[in-house]
């Protein structure tokens, strides 16, 4: 062989063996605590030989009958001692406890040192392990504590009918102890994993080294943790920093801790008033700030304080009946004893609730009582329909309202000529219909406009002189003479007008009114 | 063209050595399709298995006059006067776990290997009372004849049976004074109830004379010495043990025993009938780094006046081999000491008169 094939064969060679090295890399850093935390887990489970499985969760612990190695075991989880000591170990590397793996038997823990090294028996500390292994049998088991008599706390998968337990136990000189690679030991006075010189309790276990206002002194060991000059033994959120301990549900929680400030049920993140108990979370103006906490209820921009109506919203505070209480809010807002909703004035007091053009609209709102058309401050009968208002006399109250529409001083009642005026109330014929408005003055069943002698019953109308009728010319055929007096004392003075041009108009005038009248009473 | 040669051969040899590495450290472990490591059946090791080192045989030595004699050799099996042991590939080797011995120093062994209680007497056949499970790990006998049976890990309970074994009822452990059945260090029997050892310090008494359960439990702290005495004992550093004392004028120290080897563990701490306090030790002496292979293993028995004064002291070889027990020494009403060995052969029982 020359030189080159040697090397090559002395390459190839080294080369293979460096593969097959299982990776010396150190296991994973673990403290004692964590090793038999993690060893304690296997406590209960069942003896299963050439396993190493074991679950945080389940309470299905398997089991052995038998003897092993011939033994039967059921179930999915188990262990052997050597399984269950590399997987509490963790050695070769890390690996779930729920993962079944048997990478060593105490052949490989008791004769290799592949992640392990022996130590002194008197030097064992928690966490190392004493294992034997002598003709083709062994054992191992993982050393949690001494006692007082030298004992050792073990936990170990001890055998089938055992299982996984843990307890005290005395060790017979065939075991040697070893320990794993990689432990973080250092000075812990308490145990708890963290060195002395790094742990800010290094007299108290506190592994989480928690120092919640950063002062250097670990919470475990703080006698202030939040460092807000309250002593945590009063304060009421010793972990959150509450100088003032205000605590708004009395609950001894202060606020700055307290998920529920004012304790109505409501998680502060979810409560609209978190400091004002509001278990509806009532919020009238949905401004998502509730009303228990809200200066302005109905966000109408007038504050609660001096709102008419707190929780509704009226801007205006009207306030019809001025009762305090606003007319947005109130149910009666004219205080007239009706319901606004039935109240036909529900801003107007009207007790009577009269309308008299029953327009639904009450009088006492209403512009137009009698509802003719003319607003009641115009109209000369406002709670008497007259469209026309006419107002015969001038008075300024119309006719249709009227006591004495003529206004001769006689009330209508009693006048027998309403609508024209006549304060003597003639009545010539007496047929209860006064003279001026009588078309028939004399009563001769002849109409005054026709009648030739109107002022004298004359129902033949015997023709006198002239146009008048005989009855009332005096025995003057027809001589209608100024001078002739007597016509006029005759008490016809009336019926010497149709002989003018003066007295036929104002003839005409009684007829036309005296027709209007009766159309009117009609 | 001699250099070459010898660097042809050294080339060789290298390549060699690091082929062996590379066999050396690929098949010791395999990986499962899963991605899971199995372990290899020792069967296909590319090594053979070393044997785990055996500490040298030591004679029995006493410190003065002692009487030693075998009660009785059990060699290892599962017949009539045997002794079973366990030692299965990947779990716990285990003995003999404790005995119990009576008025007329007739020895009860829990034989729990062997599913049952051997009664071993002078002169007489071994007989057997069966016990219900193989978890049982420590042994008292009632006032009623019968048995109370520790199991501490499996179902955390006291068992009471009757004299032929049958099971009458259980006694919860855990609960008042003892968090983890686990913990429970030793199995007493009273004349006023059922007592168990939590790590060795505190007792708690977990049934009545009958063997009721106790609501209240009671507890105390330390180990009874008699009727009005409580005793604790603690390792002092590596080559002593600390004894105190506990009784109506409060706690005093009473001795410190030190030993001649490293102190391994303390075996037993029981008061004879005189007042006389026994302390019996496992001693172990490790060679350097890196393998401390074990140098000497030893097992002392120390006696000491009602005032901790030491009386005397005797060595016992260590047990042989790997087998877990729990109690292997009992101080008898006959004021003899017992102790349960293990040997290659099987176990022994010897009774020790100091």
């Amino acid at each position: 062989m020359n030189r080159a094939g040697t090397w090559l064969i002395v390459a190839v060679s080294a080369a293979w063996a460096l593969a097959a090295l299982p990776a010396r890399a150190a296991p994973p850093a673990m403290t004692r605590d964590e090793i038999i935390t993690r060893g304690k887990g296997v406590v209960k489970f069942s003896y299963w030989w050439g396993h190493g499985r074991w679950s945080t969760t389940s309470t299905a612990h398997g089991s052995c009958s038998g003897s092993c190695p011939s033994c039967s075991h059921s179930g999915s989880y188990g262990a052997d001692c050597s399984g269950f000591v590399a997987k509490a170990w963790q050695v070769p590397g890390t690996i779930a406890v729920t993962t079944d793996a048997h990478p060593y038997s105490t052949y490989h823990f008791y004769n290799q040192s592949n992640y392990w090294g022996t130590v002194s028996r008197s030097s064992a500390k928690k966490a190392d392990a004493f294992v034997y292994n002598s003709g083709g049998k062994g054992h191992i088991f993982l050393y949690e504590s001494g006692d007082p008599w030298g004992w050792v706390t073990a936990i170990e998968c001890k055998g089938c009918s055992y299982g996984c337990v843990r307890g005290g136990r005395s060790i017979s000189s065939s075991y040697k102890a070893i320990r794993r690679d990689n432990i973080q030991d250092f000075p812990d006075k308490d145990g708890d994993g963290v060195a002395d010189s790094k742990d800010n309790c290094p007299s108290n276990k506190n592994t989480s080294q928690t120092d919640t206002d950063k002062d250097g002194k670990g919470d475990t060991c703080d006698t202030d943790d939040d460092g807000d000059g309250v002593l945590d033994d009063k304060d009421n959120c010793p972990t959150t920093k509450n100088a003032t301990q205000i605590d708004t549900d009395k609950d001894k929680k202060g606020d700055a801790c307290d998920t529920d400030d004012d304790g109505d049920g409501v998680l502060d993140d979810k409560d609209n008033c978190d400091t004002a108990a509001n278990k509806s979370q009532l919020d009238t103006d949905k401004d998502k700030k509730g009303d228990a906490c809200d200066d302005d209820d109905d966000g109408d921009g007038v504050l609660d304080d001096e709102d008419n109506c707190a929780l509704v919203k009226n801007a205006d505070q009207a306030d019809a009946d001025k009762d305090g209480k606003g007319d947005a809010c109130e149910a009666d807002d004219d205080s007239d004893g009706l319901p606004d909703a039935t109240d036909n004035c529900p801003l107007a007091a009207n007790a009577d609730q009269s309308d008299v053009d029953e327009d639904g609209k009450g009088d006492a709102c209403d512009d137009d009582d009698d509802g003719d058309g003319t607003p009641d401050a115009t109209d000369l009968c406002p709670e008497l329909a007259n469209a026309s208002q006419s107002d015969l006399d001038q008075d300024g109250v119309g006719d249709a309202c009227d006591d004495d529409i003529d206004g001769d001083g006689s009330p209508n009642v009693r006048d027998n000529c309403p609508e024209l005026s006549d304060p003597n109330l003639e009545d010539a014929d007496e047929d209860g219909v006064g003279d001026p408005c009588d078309d028939d003055i004399d009563g001769d069943g002849v109409f005054n406009t026709v009648d030739n002698c109107p002022s004298v019953a004359n129902p033949d109308q015997k023709q006198g002189s002239g146009d008048k009728g005989l009855a009332c010319s005096d025995g003057d055929t027809g001589d209608t003479g100024a001078g002739d007096t007597s016509d006029e004392s005759g008490g016809c003075s009336l019926g010497a007008a149709p002989a003018g041009r003066d007295g036929l108009a104002r003839l005409g005038l009684l007829a036309g009114l005296a027709l209007a009248v009766r159309r009117r009473r009609r | 063209m001699a250099s070459k040669r010898v660097l042809t051969g050294a080339t060789v040899t290298l390549a060699v050595v690091a082929l062996g590495i590379g066999l050396f450290r690929f098949f010791p472990e395999r990986m499962t399709k899963n991605g899971a490591r199995v372990a290899v059946p020792r069967t296909s090791q590319a090594a053979p298995a070393p044997s785990a080192p055996t500490p040298p045989r030591v004679p029995v030595r006493a410190s003065r006059e002692a009487k030693v004699e075998q009660v009785f050799r059990a060699p290892w099996g599962g017949r009539k006067g045997e002794l079973g042991r366990k030692a299965a590939d990947e779990s716990s080797p285990e003995g003999p776990m404790a005995f119990a011995v009576d008025g007329s120093g007739r020895s009860y062994v829990l034989d729990q290997v062997n599913g049952r209680v051997a009664v071993f007497e002078s002169g007489k056949e071994p007989r057997s009372i069966p016990v219900p499970a193989d978890t049982f790990q420590d042994v008292a006998l009632t006032k009623s004849g019968g048995l109370a049976l520790l199991d501490r890990l499996k179902d955390g309970t006291v068992a009471f049976t009757d004299a032929s074994g049958r099971v009458s009822h259980e006694v919860a452990i855990a609960g008042e004074g003892i968090q983890d059945a686990g913990d429970v260090t030793g199995l007493f029997q009273r004349d006023d109830g059922t007592w168990l050892e939590v790590s060795h310090a505190n007792l708690v008494k977990v049934a009545d004379a009958d063997g009721a359960p106790l609501d209240d439990r009671v507890i105390v702290q330390g180990r009874f010495g008699g009727t009005d005495r409580v005793l604790r004992a603690s390792r002092s550093g590596d080559r002593a043990a600390f004894v105190a004392e506990r009784n109506a004028r409060g706690v005093s120290p009473l001795s410190k025993v030190s030993f001649d080897l490293p102190l391994r563990e303390l075996l037993e701490l029981d008061v004879d009938p005189k007042g006389n306090v026994v302390l019996a030790a496992s001693l172990l002496e490790e060679g350097p780094a890196p393998n401390f292979d074990v140098l000497d293993a030893r097992e002392v028995v120390v006696l000491l006046d009602p005032r901790g004064a030491e009386l005397a002291r005797v060595e016992l070889p260590a047990s042989v081999g790997p087998e877990e027990s729990f109690r292997r020494i009992r101080v008898g009403a006959d004021g003899a000491i017992y102790h349960l060995g293990f040997e290659e052969s099987g176990a022994i029982m010897r009774r020790i008169w100091l």
